[in-house]
C-alpha cells in the first residue's frame, strides 16, 4: 500500500511539473506583437478604479495620443489600448478586460478598424494579437468561442500549437521578456501605450486616397459594442475618427457610422479631414506616414482632443496624492522619451518609440521604409 | 486521425481505460472494437478491403485444419487396414488439398494488393513494350487509392496461413478473434509485421494493468514522437525540396540531402514504431523490435537483420528459406559443387535466392522500377560479398587485419552505411535514370567548398536554426544508439534505476524538447509516417 501511494504521489508531482513547465513555457513563447503585449499587461498594473478614459481602436490611436500629455495638460488619466492593425472583432474583449478593474467615466472609440473589408478583420494573425495576449479568464475563453471559427479554436485554447517554434526568434522573446519585467518592476507602463517612429513624412499637400468601407459584418459588431457599453452602464462612449494626413473620397460614408452612434445616445467626433483644423496639425512635419501623427503631431491632437474630452465629460483633478504623483513620474518618462523622438528626427534617425523606449535608447531601424510602411521611393 | 494527432491520444487514452476496466474475458473484444472504429475512422469504405482479407483467410485457415483433422482421424481409423504406401498416398492427397486452399488464399489476397499496388506499373511495362514495337496498342493508366497498411496486414495474413499449413500454429475458429488478429490498431499502418504464435495469444489473453508497463510504454511514445516530431518532420522539406529538382543541385548538396534521408527515414519510420510498440505496451502486449541501430551494421547482410526486422523475418521464413531448401535449389547447388567448387555450390544458390528475397522487398516498397533497382542492389551486393569471401578473407589474414578490433568495426560501419546510401538514391529519386544521375553527381560534382554554404538548402524552408536541432537531434539518437549497443540494455531500463529527480527531469527535458522543437500545429503541412504509403 506504501508503494501504491508512492507512486501515485510521484505521478501527480510530475503531472503537476508538467502543467507547470506547460504554463511557463506558453507565456514565455505566445509572442507574436511586443508593444501589444506591453499595452494590454500594462493595463492590468493601472491602479484600480484609476483610469478616467480608456481610447480603444488601431494604430491611429497609440501614434495619434499621448496620455500623459493629457495628464500634463488637463489633468486626467486614460489609456490607449490599442494594436496596429485591430480587428473589431477584439474591441468588445478588450474592454471587458479594462472594465474588471477599471470604471472610466468615457470610454473612446476610434473607428479605423471598421473601415476596411470583412476579410481584413477575419485574418486570424490580427485576432491572434490580441486574443493572446488577453490574460486566461472567462474573457478570453468567451472572445475565442464568440470570434473565431471553430476549426481555428484549438490553436487558440493552446497557444504553443501556434507558438512553440517562437524558439526560433530568441531576439523577441528575450525583448518581451526583459520589458515585461521592467513593467512589473515599475508597477506600470510609462507611455500607457503610446508608439511612435522618429520621422517626419513631408507631404506635399493632402490627397484624396483612401476610400470607406463599412461592411454589415462591421455595423453588426459596432452595435455589438455599444449595446454592451449600455448593458455596462456606460454613461460615455466617443466614437471618433482619428486625424490622418489624406482625404477619403466617399467621406459621406462614415455618416453611416455616426447614426449607427447616435441611436444609442453616445456621441461622435470626427476628427478626419483637413488636420490643420486640429490645434494646426502640418501635413509637411507631423506625420510619419500618410496615415500616423509622429511625435509633434501626437502632441498637438493630444492638445486637441484632451480639451474635447476634458471638456465635455469633466474629467481629471479628482486623484488621490499617490495617483497623481505616480501619473507625474510617468509623464516625466514620457517627456524624456518624446524628446528623444523629436530629436531623432531632427537628426534623420528612424527608430521605434514605445515603452522599452523609456529604459533603453532604441535602435535605429534597419529597413526604415518598411518600419513606417512607406514605398522606399518615398523614404528620404 | 493520425499516430501524431491530439485526437488519437485521446482515443487511446479513453480505449486504454476502457481496456482495463473492462471484465477480463472481454478485453480482448474492446480491442477489436477499438481497431475497427481506428481504421473506419481513417479509411471508410476501404475497410471491405481488411474485411475480405480477414474472413477468405480466417475461412481457409479452417478448411485447410479441417483437412487436416480429417486426414488424422482418417489415418488413425485405418491405422491397421493400410499399409505405409497407402497412408503416405492418402497424406499427399491431403496435402496437395491444403496446398491448393492456401494457394488460392495467397492468390486471392495477394491479388487485391498486387491489383491495387502494381497494375498500372505493369500496363505501364506493357505500355512501354507495345510503344517499342509500334502495335498501336494503348494499355489504360489506372489509378486505385490504396488502403492504409494493406501491405502490412496482407503480409501479416498470409503469415498466418502459411503457418497453419505448416502446422506451426492452429487455426483460429473464432473470426472476432482473428480479426483482431488482422486489425490490431497500433500496428496496422505501418508495422511491426507480427507472427501469429507471437501476436495472437497476447491480444486474446487478459491483462492487468501494470505500472511499469505503462512507464516504458510511454518513455516509448515519447522517444518515437521526439524521433517523428523533431527530426523526421523537420528533414522532410529538404529532401523533398531537392529531389523535386535534383538537377539545381550540385553533388555536394545531393549528397548531403541523402544523408538527411538516412536519418529522416530512421526517425520516421523508428519512430512511428516506437509509438506503436509503446501503445500495445501499455495495453501489456509486447510487439517486435523492428529496428536494432541498423546504422552500427557492420556488413549490408547485418543491416537487413537490424532494419525493418520483422519484414525480413517475414521474407527470410517464407521466401528465403523455402527457396533455399527447395529441390530445384539443392540440386543446383550439388551441380555447381561438382562442376566449380564446394564455395560455389554453397553461395550461389542461397545468394539467388537471397537476391530473389530482396527483389521481394523492393517491389514491396512500391511499382516503380527504382524500387526493383533498390532491392537488386542490396541482394547484388551481398551476394557479390558472399561470392568473394575466401578471397577478403585471404586478403585480411596477408594484411594481418584484425577483423574483432574497434578500428576495423569503425571501417566496416561506415563501409556499410555507404553501400545503404547508395540504396537510398533509389528511394528519394523520382526513378531509375534520376537516382543513376543524382548518385554520379554526388560523386563527380562533389565540391567541399559547397559545404560552408548551406544556403541553396535553406530555401526549402529549414533554416540555420532547423538543421542545429537536426544536428543535435542526430547525436541524441546517436548516444542513446551506442549506449544500448554497449550495454544492452533500453535506456529506459537504465533511467528506471536512477533517483526519481533525475528520471523527472530527463522526461521533462524531453516533454519540452517535442513540444518546442517539433514540427505541429496550424503553420505546419504534417508528413504523413513514410511507411503509411505500403
Amino acid at each position: 500500500m506504501k508503494i501504491y501511494y508512492k507512486r501515485i504521489s510521484k505521478c501527480v508531482a510530475l503531472i503537476l511539473a508538467l502543467l507547470l513547465m506547460l504554463i511557463v513555457l506558453t507565456d514565455i513563447m505566445t509572442c507574436n506583437d511586443v508593444q501589444t503585449k506591453i499595452t494590454i499587461e500594462g493595463l492590468t498594473l493601472e491602479d484600480e478604479n484609476s483610469l478616467d478614459a480608456v481610447v480603444i481602436g488601431a494604430s491611429d490611436v497609440y501614434a495619434g495620443y499621448a496620455p500623459t500629455e493629457a495628464w500634463k495638460e488637463y489633468g486626467y488619466t486614460s489609456y490607449s489600448l490599442a494594436s496596429a492593425a485591430i480587428s473589431y472583432k477584439c474591441f468588445k474583449p478588450l474592454l471587458t478586460e479594462c472594465l474588471k478593474r477599471q470604471k472610466p467615466k468615457v470610454v473612446v472609440l476610434e473607428i479605423n478598424a471598421y473601415l476596411h473589408g470583412t476579410e481584413y478583420a477575419c485574418e486570424i494573425p490580427k485576432l491572434k494579437k490580441v486574443i493572446d495576449n488577453l490574460p486566461w479568464s472567462s474573457n478570453r475563453i468567451d472572445a475565442i468561442k464568440t470570434i473565431i471559427p471553430e476549426e481555428e479554436q484549438i490553436n487558440f485554447f493552446i497557444p504553443l500549437m501556434s507558438y512553440h517554434s517562437q524558439w526560433k526568434h530568441f531576439g523577441d522573446l528575450w525583448e518581451q521578456l526583459k520589458n515585461r519585467k521592467r513593467i512589473h518592476d515599475s508597477g506600470r507602463t510609462h507611455l500607457k501605450g503610446v508608439s511612435t517612429m522618429s520621422y517626419s513624412f513631408k507631404m506635399k499637400k493632402l490627397e484624396y486616397r483612401n476610400t470607406v468601407f463599412f461592411a454589415n459584418t462591421a455595423a453588426q459588431y459596432l452595435r455589438e459594442f455599444l449595446q454592451y457599453c449600455k448593458d455596462q452602464n456606460i454613461e460615455h462612449v466617443l466614437v471618433y475618427k482619428a486625424p490622418e494626413g489624406s482625404l477619403y473620397k466617399n467621406q459621406e460614408k462614415l455618416q453611416k457610422i455616426w447614426d449607427i452612434v447616435h441611436e444609442y445616445g453616445y456621441d461622435t467626433l470626427d476628427c478626419s479631414g483637413d488636420p490643420s483644423k486640429l490645434n494646426g496639425i502640418d501635413v509637411r512635419t507631423d506625420f510619419y506616414n500618410r496615415g500616423h501623427l509622429n511625435v509633434i503631431g501626437m502632441k498637438k491632437f493630444t492638445s486637441y482632443f484632451g480639451n474635447y474630452l476634458s471638456t465635455h465629460y469633466q474629467l481629471g483633478g479628482n486623484h488621490n496624492a499617490q495617483i497623481t504623483a505616480k501619473w507625474n513620474e510617468s509623464a516625466e518618462k514620457a517627456d524624456e522619451v518624446f524628446a528623444q523622438a523629436e530629436q531623432a528626427i531632427k537628426d534623420g534617425i528612424v527608430a521605434h518609440y514605445y515603452e522599452p523606449a523609456v529604459y533603453e535608447k532604441p535602435l535605429p531601424s534597419k529597413n526604415p521604409a518598411e518600419a513606417l510602411q512607406i514605398s522606399p521611393s518615398n523614404f528620404e | 486521425m493520425t499516430l501524431i494527432s491530439l485526437e488519437f491520444a485521446l482515443f487511446v487514452g479513453l480505449l486504454t481505460i476502457i481496456y482495463f476496466i473492462s471484465p477480463k474475458k472481454y478485453q480482448w473484444l474492446v480491442l477489436l472494437a477499438g481497431s475497427y472504429i481506428y481504421y473506419l475512422n481513417i479509411c471508410n469504405i476501404y475497410i471491405l478491403y481488411m474485411m475480405v482479407t480477414t474472413v477468405t483467410t480466417w475461412a481457409g485457415a479452417i478448411a485447410i485444419d479441417r483437412i487436416y483433422k480429417e486426414q488424422k482421424a482418417t489415418v488413425k481409423e485405418h491405422k491397421k487396414d493400410w499399409d505405409r504406401a497407402q497412408r503416405k498416398a492418402y497424406k499427399e492427397s491431403m496435402l496437395k488439398k491444403c496446398k491448393r486452399m492456401m494457394i488460392l488464399v495467397l492468390l486471392l489476397n495477394f491479388g487485391i494488393l498486387g491489383f491495387l499496388k502494381y497494375s498500372a506499373f505493369a500496363l505501364s511495362i506493357a505500355q512501354s513494350i507495345a510503344s517499342l514495337f509500334s502495335t498501336g496498342v494503348h494499355f489504360p493508366s489506372p489509378s486505385f487509392i490504396l488502403p492504409l497498411g494493406i501491405s502490412f496486414y496482407t503480409f501479416q495474413s498470409m503469415g498466418y496461413i502459411i503457418d497453419v499449413y505448416m502446422e506451426k500454429v492452429d487455426a483460429e475458429y473464432n473470426l472476432p478473434r482473428f480479426a483482431l488478429f488482422v486489425s490490431f490498431f497500433p500496428q496496422i499502418i505501418q508495422g511491426p509485421i507480427a507472427m501469429y504464435e507471437d501476436l495472437a495469444h497476447q491480444l486474446y489473453e487478459s491483462h492487468s494493468f501494470e505500472f511499469l508497463r505503462l512507464k516504458n510504454g510511454l518513455m516509448l511514445i515519447m522517444w518515437g514522437a521526439f524521433k517523428k516530431m523533431v527530426i523526421a518532420d523537420r528533414a522532410v522539406d529538404i529532401i523533398n525540396y531537392v529531389t523535386a529538382d535534383s538537377s539545381q543541385f550540385s553533388g555536394t548538396y545531393i549528397l548531403i540531402t541523402t544523408i538527411i534521408y538516412a536519418l529522416q527515414l530512421y526517425a520516421d519510420f523508428s519512430g512511428g514504431i516506437d509509438i506503436v510498440r509503446g501503445i500495445a505496451q501499455i495495453l501489456g502486449i509486447d510487439m517486435a523490435e523492428n529496428f536494432r541501430r541498423p546504422y552500427f551494421s557492420t556488413s549490408l547482410t547485418e543491416y537487413w537483420h537490424r532494419w525493418h526486422i520483422t519484414l525480413g523475418n517475414w521474407v527470410r521464413t517464407y521466401v528465403f528459406y523455402p527457396l533455399s531448401i527447395s529441390k530445384t535449389f539443392l540440386n543446383m547447388g550439388r551441380n555447381m559443387s561438382q562442376k566449380w567448387s564446394k564455395h560455389i555450390g554453397k553461395v550461389v544458390p542461397t545468394s539467388l535466392a537471397s537476391l530473389i528475397t530482396f527483389l521481394i522487398i523492393g517491389i514491396w516498397h512500391g511499382a516503380n522500377g527504382k524500387y526493383v533497382a533498390f532491392g537488386l542492389w542490396n541482394g547484388g551486393v551481398i551476394m557479390l560479398i558472399e561470392l568473394v569471401s575466401p578471397i577478403t578473407e585471404r586478403i585480411f589474414e596477408k594484411l594481418h587485419v584484425n577483423v574483432k578490433s574497434f578500428l576495423y568495426r569503425i571501417v566496416a560501419m561506415t563501409w556499410t552505411f555507404i553501400l545503404v546510401l547508395v540504396g537510398y538514391y533509389f528511394d528519394i529519386a523520382k526513378d531509375f535514370s534520376d537516382a543513376m544521375s543524382m548518385l554520379l553527381r554526388s560523386v563527380i560534382d562533389f565540391h567541399f567548398t559547397d559545404l560552408c554554404h548551406l544556403s541553396p538548402l535553406t530555401l526549402s524552408g529549414v533554416d540555420y536554426k532547423d538543421f542545429l536541432v537536426l544536428l543535435a537531434g542526430a547525436i541524441i539518437i546517436f548516444i542513446s544508439s551506442l549506449i544500448q549497443e554497449i550495454t544492452g540494455k533500453e535506456i529506459r531500463e537504465l533511467l528506471w534505476q536512477r533517483h526519481y529527480l533525475l528520471q523527472a527531469c530527463l522526461i521533462l527535458a524531453g516533454l519540452a524538447c517535442i513540444i518546442v522543437f517539433g514540427c505541429y500545429g496550424p503553420d505546419f503541412n504534417p508528413a504523413d509516417f513514410v511507411y503509411m504509403q505500403f
